[in-house]
């Protein structure tokens, strides 16, 4: 079926997972790392996947740009697997933001935006009035505006973040997914990038899901948080989970609790104090 | 710093083109015999009756001379250009996929190993084109290898380990072939390495031609894709792009480009690595709309200047283009380096 990429903005496209089990292929065996899930991802929210390093954050992320297939099960965007949408398809309904570095940094912050529009152009084609304004709009939402001509090599970390994610917003998909966007960041870039992030959920009708070590950003900032650990996984909204006190069984070291001077959730971490 | 304004870009443009002009231009006029621009354009607009040898220079040698550099520069520029990109590795050249060793193995077979052979093998075998014949033999072999192993695996490091190898491979059958050989066939193994652009019959100009044109426009019509390929795999998926397809069409681009010059001009090393960095630095950008064009002409520019200094103007003798390319190739590239204090691909 054809997607309209007029309709992806506004109407209902879910992203489920259906049974899926994420994991590697080496070989003939199979390595699983985690699942079933189960999943339907609410739309025009904030989804934070949560994990110590090797609970399967990356793998899930790499299983839904399918560069890894899926061991069982499968991710559907309306009602279709991934499997059965072309690539060019796929790249019009979600975009990634990686956390890889550039074979070339050698672009302006402009040349970088303007690659997300590659989905809609043909071969050597050049761009349309509307990719021009795409551009320019991601550019603005962003605050690069005055950085369109600046190198990639000669951006700040922050800014760097910020042009990749204006990069996926030229993209125009309805799904975004980020891999460790805070990772790198100092306390008042992590800031921007959330109120970044939140902006685009709530001024641009995004679905971003976005992975992170940083557990207690996501419990006050998130909408909805994936609680991965061991193979075992938990979906919930922040307060659901910690209401279950699913964060005390998947890490029974750490500590989440209420501070009621700042107002907001508090996660101590066990290699912290 | 900020990347060039569009009107700086646009007058190195104009610079490039009036660069390609003169180079074209002094390419012919330059040899054993010095010929006056006015002479040139005389003769190729047909009123220069008086003096029938000129004529027949320009036509018969300067002239196909200067369109062979043209195509041969322009070819490897934008292939080193695809194999740098493709490998994400600043020391890519055209010859990296081993179409170059390919070749040589084949002219190495032909003229060193036939020769020993020579009394079983039939006259009509032994003509003009067969060094041609046997090193494209060579090249289109190991392209098809390498194109046949790249639709099984993603992974562009294999890809560029299997090409070296088979570089090992021919120069070590190269070398052996070169220790029983006889001192002429060796001498003439030698000459086809040193590159030769003056030899070709019109025919070979013709299809060299035909295959550096397919392979350009290969590219040209994948430059959108070339730079979604500068953002690394995982961005370039995610965008739409898929890598075997895209990386088959830019092994067979390399292939029909370097594999055809090698075969019919010889292993002309240097400039398919060095003009895509002199470009990037002189537009200051990785972009391929910029870097296509740009060393397309930059790289016909750079041949046709080499060739005119290999031609010793003045003198009977010529030098080999393989030695001058990089003789003069290699400080422009080093002070372009230092003066911009950093490379990216």
């Amino acid at each position: 079926m054809a997607f309209d990429s007029k309709k992806t903005n506004s109407t209902v496209m879910p992203l489920e997972f259906r049974n899926l089990i994420i994991g590697y292929r080496d070989k003939s065996k199979l390595k699983e790392i985690a699942g079933p899930f189960d999943i339907e991802i609410p739309e025009r929210k904030l989804i934070a996947v949560i994990g110590k390093n090797g609970s399967g954050k990356t793998t899930l992320i790499k299983t839904i740009g399918q560069q890894l297939a899926s061991l069982k099960g499968g991710v559907y965007l309306n009602e279709q697997s991934l499997l059965n949408i072309s690539n060019n398809q796929r790249a019009r309904l979600i975009s990634f933001v990686y956390t890889t570095t550039l074979s070339s940094e050698n672009m302006t912050v402009h040349e970088l935006v303007a690659l997300g529009r590659y989905p809609f152009l043909h071969w050597f084609s050049k761009p349309s009035k509307k990719d021009t304004d795409c551009i320019k709009e991601a550019l603005t939402f962003t605050a690069l505006d005055v950085l369109a001509n600046t190198k990639i090599h000669e951006l700040s970390d922050g800014q760097k973040q910020r042009a990749f994610i204006a990069r996926a917003l030229a993209q125009e998909t309805p799904y975004m997914v980020l891999d460790e966007p805070m990772s790198h960041l100092d306390h008042h870039h992590k800031a921007q990038l959330f109120s970044l992030m939140k902006k685009l959920v709530t001024e641009k009708n995004k679905t971003i899901v976005y992975t992170t070590h940083d557990i207690e950003n996501a419990i006050n900032h998130a909408d909805y948080i994936l609680a991965l650990n061991e193979g075992e996984s938990f979906f919930n909204t922040p307060k659901k989970l910690i209401e279950k006190g699913v964060f005390n069984r998947l890490f029974p070291k750490d500590r989440v609790y209420f501070d009621s001077t700042t107002n907001r959730f508090l996660y101590l971490d066990s290699k912290s104090k | 710093m900020t990347s060039p304004t569009k009107t700086q870009r646009q007058l190195r443009y104009l610079l490039l083109g009036l660069l390609f002009v003169w180079a074209f231009l002094l390419n012919i006029s330059l040899g054993s015999v010095e010929i006056s621009v006015e002479k040139i354009i005389e003769s190729v607009m047909g009123y220069n009756i008086n003096e029938p040898q000129i004529d027949y220079i320009i036509h018969q040698y300067r002239i196909p001379k200067a369109i062979t550099a043209v195509i041969v520069g322009a070819g490897l520029s934008i292939s080193g250009l695809l194999m740098q990109t493709l490998f994400k590795n600043p020391l890519a050249g055209p010859y990296v996929l081993g179409v170059s060793s390919g070749a040589s193995l084949g002219a190495a077979l032909y003229l060193m190993g036939a020769s020993a052979l020579s009394a079983f093998v039939p006259h009509w075998l032994m003509g003009n084109w067969s060094t041609t014949i046997a090193a494209s033999i060579g090249s289109f072999t190991v392209l098809f290898i390498v194109a046949a192993v790249a639709t099984k695996i993603k992974n562009t490091m294999a890809l560029l380990i299997i090409g070296l190898m088979f570089g090992s491979l021919s120069s070590a059958i190269v070398s052996i072939l070169a220790f029983f050989s006889s001192k002429e066939s060796l001498q003439k193994f030698v000459f086809w390495t040193y590159g030769n652009l003056g030899n070709l019959r019109p025919s070979e100009i013709g299809i060299l031609g035909l295959f550096v044109g397919i392979g350009s426009l290969l590219s040209i019509l994948n430059t959108n894709a070339l730079n979604t390929m500068l953002l690394g795999d995982d961005y370039a998926i995610s965008l739409g792009v898929s890598l075997k397809k895209t990386h088959l069409i830019i092994l067979i681009a390399t292939g029909l480009i370097a594999g055809s010059i090698t075969a019919l001009v010889g292993p002309i090393a240097f400039l398919g690595l060095a003009v895509p960095h002199i470009c990037r630095l002189i537009w200051d950008t990785s972009n391929h709309k910029i870097l296509i064009p740009t060393s397309l002409i930059m790289g016909a520019i750079f041949m046709l200047i080499s060739d005119s200094i290999a031609q010793l103007p003045g003198s009977a003798n010529v030098l080999p283009i393989n030695a001058v390319t990089a003789l003069f190739g290699s400080p422009i590239v080093i002070w372009l380096l230092i003066r911009k204090k950093q490379i990216q691909l």
